[in-house]
C-alpha cells in the first residue's frame, strides 16, 4: 500500500513515514504542493495524506484540482484547524476523511484502513477484527479460523459493524443496511438479528463483543482478555 | 418598525398639528373679536336687504281674500314667509309692515312696531338703531315702494340682543369668510409638515434598519450616509467608524485563534508522532496520556477563545436529536473502554438555530463531564426533550448546593476531582448556552448524581 504524505513540517513528515511504515504503509513525503503535484503525476498512490497550510498554497487547492481532473485517489486531510467550516470545507471538496492534529498513529492507520475499505474501493475487502474476518465480496466469514455461514441479515449487520471498526453504527444506518425495502421492519427485528449474531459469535468462539449503545446504535469491540 | 420609545415622526407631526390648529383657532378668535363691532352694521345691512327683498314680493291682494287685521281689500301685501326663509331668519325675530305715505299700516301691522317711530319722517327712520333697556337692538329699515298711484314704505324691525347679533355675525364670518379660506390652508400646512418630516426622517429610519442588522455574525454591516442631514450624518459616520474598528478587532482575534490552533497543534502532533515511534512500555503510555491531556487543554482553550471571538462558525438550523446522537455515538467507544455506558432517550426532535460546532462541543463536554463522575459499571443517561433541552444524568456523588453556582466558572474544579479535566468544559457549555440565548442549570438527578440541563430556544417549524 503506497501513500503520499504532503506535509511541510519536516519532523512530522519524517515520523509519519516511520510510524505508518510500522502498519505496513509505504509513505512518500512531499514538503510542498509543487512536490506533491509532481509525485502524483509520476507515481500511482493508493491514498494521499494532505496537510492544509503549506508554504506554497492551501491543500484544498490541490484537492480541488485533483477532483477536477477526476483523480479519484482517496484523500485524508490532516489539519490543525478543527472548526466545522474547515471540516465541511475539506469534505465538500472531496476529501474522504479529516483528521485533526495531534492524532494517534493507530487512529490515523485505522482511518486510512477505513477509507481504503469503503464500498466501491477495490482494495481492503477483507475485514478483520479480533479473530473474526469477513470478506465483503465473497461474504465468507471466518471465526477463530473456521468458516461460518451466517444468514443474510446477520452477515450484513456484521459487515457494517466491522467496517465501522469499533465506532458506533446508528440504528437507522444498520436498519438501512440490513433490510431491503420489501422487508417488514418491525421494531424489534433488528434487536433479534443482533442478539442471534451475538450468540453465534459467542458459540463459535469469536472474541468480539456486539455492544448496544441504548438509543444510539451498536458497535463491536474486541472482548477484553478474561482475567484468569 | 415597532421600536420601543416614542416615534419622532409622529411626535413632530402631532405637535406641529396642534400648533397649527392652535394658531388657527387663536387667529380666528382675534379676527372675530375685531369684526364683532362690524356685526351691528352687518345686522343693519341685513335688515335693509330684507326690506328690499320684501319690496320685490309686494303684490296686490285679490279682493275677498281672508286677511288678518282690518285692511281693506285691494291693498298691497308681501310674501313674508318666502323672504324670511330665504334670509334664514326665525319667523318671530323680525317684523315687517307696509305703511302708506299717510302713516297708515296697510299690511303686517305689529304691536311691537312702535307707532311713534312709524310716524316719524321716513328719512329719519331709515337705518335707525334703537337699543332698548334689555340690551336688545331694534333696527328699522325704510324702503319706498311705488305701487300704482299709491306710495308705500316698508318698515322692517329686527329685534335682537347684542350677543345674538354677535353670534350671527360670527357665524356668518366663520362660515363665509374664515372656513373657506383658512381651512384649506390649515390642511395644506399639516400635509406639507407631515410630508416634510416623513421625507426627512426616511434616511434616519433606513439607518436604524441597517443598524439593526449589525451583529458579531455580520460585522461588515454599515449604515448608509446617503441623503442624511448634516445633524445626523456625523453620528452615523462615527458609528460606522466604530463598527469598522470593531470588525477589524474581531477579525484579528479570529485570525489569532486560527494561527494559535496551528502553532499549538503542530508541535503536539510532532510530539505525539515521536511518542508513537517509541517502543511500547510504561513511558510511552504515560507520555501518550500526557499528550492527550495537553491536546485536550489546547482544544478547550482554543474553543473558549473562538467562542469569545464569535468565530464559532455559521448559524444554521440544527437537528438537536441527531447532533446529540452523533456525539453519544462518538463517545461510546471511549466510555466502553472505561467500563462505562452511555444511553440516549429521544423524547422530541427539536430543531434549533445555532452553531452546530458549538452545540456539539457543549454536548460533548456535558457527556465527558458526566463520564468522569460516573463510577465503573455506571451509565450516563442522555435525554433530548421535551422541547429543545438536553439533559445529562450521571451516577456520581452529585454536586453540593454551594458548588452548583460555581461549577460553570472557568477553571473551577470540584474538590477531589484530581488533575483530570481542564476545568473549562462546563464553562464552555455555559458560553455556548449564552451564545444561543439558552440556559444551563444543574439539579440533583433521580439516581443521586448530578443532572445537567441545557435548554435552548426552539426554532419553530422543527423537523
Amino acid at each position: 500500500m503506497r501513500l503520499l504524505a504532503i506535509e511541510d513540517e519536516p519532523e512530522l513528515g519524517r515520523l509519519l513515514v516511520a510510524n505508518l511504515g510500522q502498519f505496513g504503509f509505504a509513505v512518500d513525503l512531499a514538503p510542498t504542493l509543487e512536490d506533491g503535484r509532481t509525485l502524483l503525476s509520476v507515481c500511482d498512490y493508493d491514498l494521499v495524506l494532505l496537510d492544509l497550510r503549506l508554504p506554497d498554497g492551501h491543500g484544498l487547492d490541490l484537492l480541488k484540482a485533483m477532483r477536477a481532473e477526476r483523480k479519484e485517489i482517496p484523500v485524508i486531510v490532516l489539519s490543525a484547524a478543527d472548526s466545522v467550516q474547515d471540516r465541511i470545507g475539506g469534505l465538500h471538496e472531496g476529501a474522504d476523511d479529516y483528521v485533526v492534529k495531534p492524532f494517534a498513529i493507530e487512529e490515523l492507520a485505522a482511518r486510512i484502513g477505513a477509507v481504503l475499505r469503503r464500498p466501491g474501493r477495490t482494495l481492503g475487502i477483507d475485514l478483520r477484527m479480533g479473530n473474526i474476518s469477513c470478506n465483503s465480496v465473497s461474504r465468507e466469514v471466518e471465526i477463530d479460523g473456521h468458516a461460518v455461514v451466517l444468514p443474510r441479515r446477520e452477515l450484513s449487520a456484521l459487515e457494517m459493524l466491522m467496517r465501522a471498526d469499533g465506532r458506533v453504527v446508528t440504528r437507522e444506518a444498520l436498519e438501512d443496511a440490513v433490510y431491503s425495502l420489501d422487508d417488514d421492519r418491525q421494531s424489534n427485528v433488528l434487536e433479534s438479528s443482533l442478539s442471534r449474531l451475538r450468540r453465534r459469535i459467542e458459540s463459535e468462539g469469536g472474541n468480539i463483543n456486539v455492544r448496544v449503545v441504548r438509543g444510539v446504535g451498536y458497535r463491536i469491540e474486541i472482548a477484553p482478555e478474561p482475567v484468569a | 418598525m415597532d421600536a420601543p420609545g416614542f416615534s419622532l415622526e409622529s411626535r413632530l407631526i402631532r405637535r406641529l398639528t396642534v400648533i397649527l390648529a392652535g394658531s388657527f383657532l387663536l387667529f380666528t378668535v382675534v379676527y372675530l373679536f375685531f369684526i364683532q363691532n362690524d356685526s351691528v352694521f352687518h345686522a343693519t345691512e341685513e335688515v335693509g336687504e330684507l326690506s328690499r327683498d320684501l319690496a320685490q314680493t309686494i303684490h296686490t291682494k285679490p279682493p275677498g281674500s281672508k286677511m288678518a287685521g282690518p285692511q281693506p281689500t285691494g291693498h298691497p301685501a308681501f310674501n313674508k314667509a318666502e323672504v324670511y326663509a330665504k334670509a334664514r331668519w326665525p319667523a318671530d325675530s323680525a317684523y315687517a309692515a307696509i305703511v302708506q305715505s299717510t302713516g297708515e299700516v296697510v299690511e303686517g301691522s305689529d304691536p311691537s312696531l312702535i307707532p311713534g317711530l312709524l310716524h316719524q319722517p321716513a328719512t329719519k327712520l331709515s337705518g335707525a338703531r334703537v337699543y332698548d333697556a334689555t340690551g336688545g337692538l331694534t333696527v328699522i329699515s325704510n324702503e319706498r315702494v311705488d305701487s300704482g298711484a299709491v306710495r308705500y314704505r316698508i318698515a322692517v324691525r329686527r329685534l335682537m340682543t347684542t350677543s345674538s347679533i354677535a353670534l350671527i355675525g360670527l357665524t356668518h364670518e366663520f362660515a363665509e369668510e374664515i372656513l373657506p379660506s383658512f381651512l384649506p390652508s390649515l390642511l395644506l400646512a399639516i400635509a406639507v409638515t407631515w410630508f416634510t418630516i416623513r421625507v426627512n426622517l426616511q434616511p434616519l429610519r433606513r439607518a436604524s434598519q441597517e443598524a439593526r442588522a449589525v451583529s458579531v455574525d455580520n460585522p461588515g454591516q454599515r449604515m448608509s450616509t446617503e441623503n442624511l442631514s448634516s445633524e445626523i450624518r456625523p453620528l452615523i459616520e462615527a458609528m460606522n467608524n466604530a463598527l469598522a474598528q470593531l470588525e477589524s478587532a474581531l477579525a484579528l482575534q479570529q485570525r489569532f485563534t486560527a494561527n494559535a490552533a496551528h502553532e499549538l497543534r503542530t508541535p503536539l502532533a510532532i510530539l505525539r508522532a515521536r511518542v508513537d515511534n517509541l517502543q511500547q512500555g510504561s513511558i510511552r503510555t504515560s507520555l501518550t496520556r500526557d499528550i492527550a491531556r495537553m491536546s485536550r487543554a489546547v482544544s478547550q482553550m482554543l474553543l473558549t477563545a473562538r467562542l469569545q471571538a464569535h468565530a464559532q462558525g455559521e448559524t444554521s438550523r440544527v437537528d438537536l436529536a441527531s447532533l446529540v446522537r452523533d456525539v453519544a455515538a462518538d463517545l461510546a467507544p471511549l466510555a466502553h473502554s472505561q467500563s462505562r455506558d452511555i444511553s440516549l432517550e429521544v423524547l422530541s426532535r427539536p430543531s434549533v438555530l445555532g452553531s452546530a460546532m458549538a452545540l456539539e462541543s457543549a454536548t460533548r463536554n456535558l457527556i465527558e463531564n458526566a463520564l468522569r463522575f460516573t463510577a465503573e459499571g455506571g451509565t450516563v443517561s442522555v435525554t433530548v426533550g421535551p422541547g429543545a433541552t438536553i439533559a445529562v444524568d450521571d451516577s456520581g456523588p452529585g454536586i453540593s448546593d454551594a458548588d452548583k453556582s460555581r461549577i460553570f466558572e472557568p477553571f473551577w474544579r470540584a474538590s477531589g476531582q484530581g488533575s483530570e479535566g481542564t476545568g473549562l468544559g462546563l464553562s464552555i457549555v455555559s458560553e455556548v448556552a449564552a451564545l444561543h440565548q439558552g440556559k444551563i442549570r444543574v439539579e440533583d438527578a433521580a439516581s443521586g448524581g448530578a443532572r445537567f440541563i441545557l435548554t435552548l430556544p426552539e426554532k419553530s417549524g422543527g423537523c
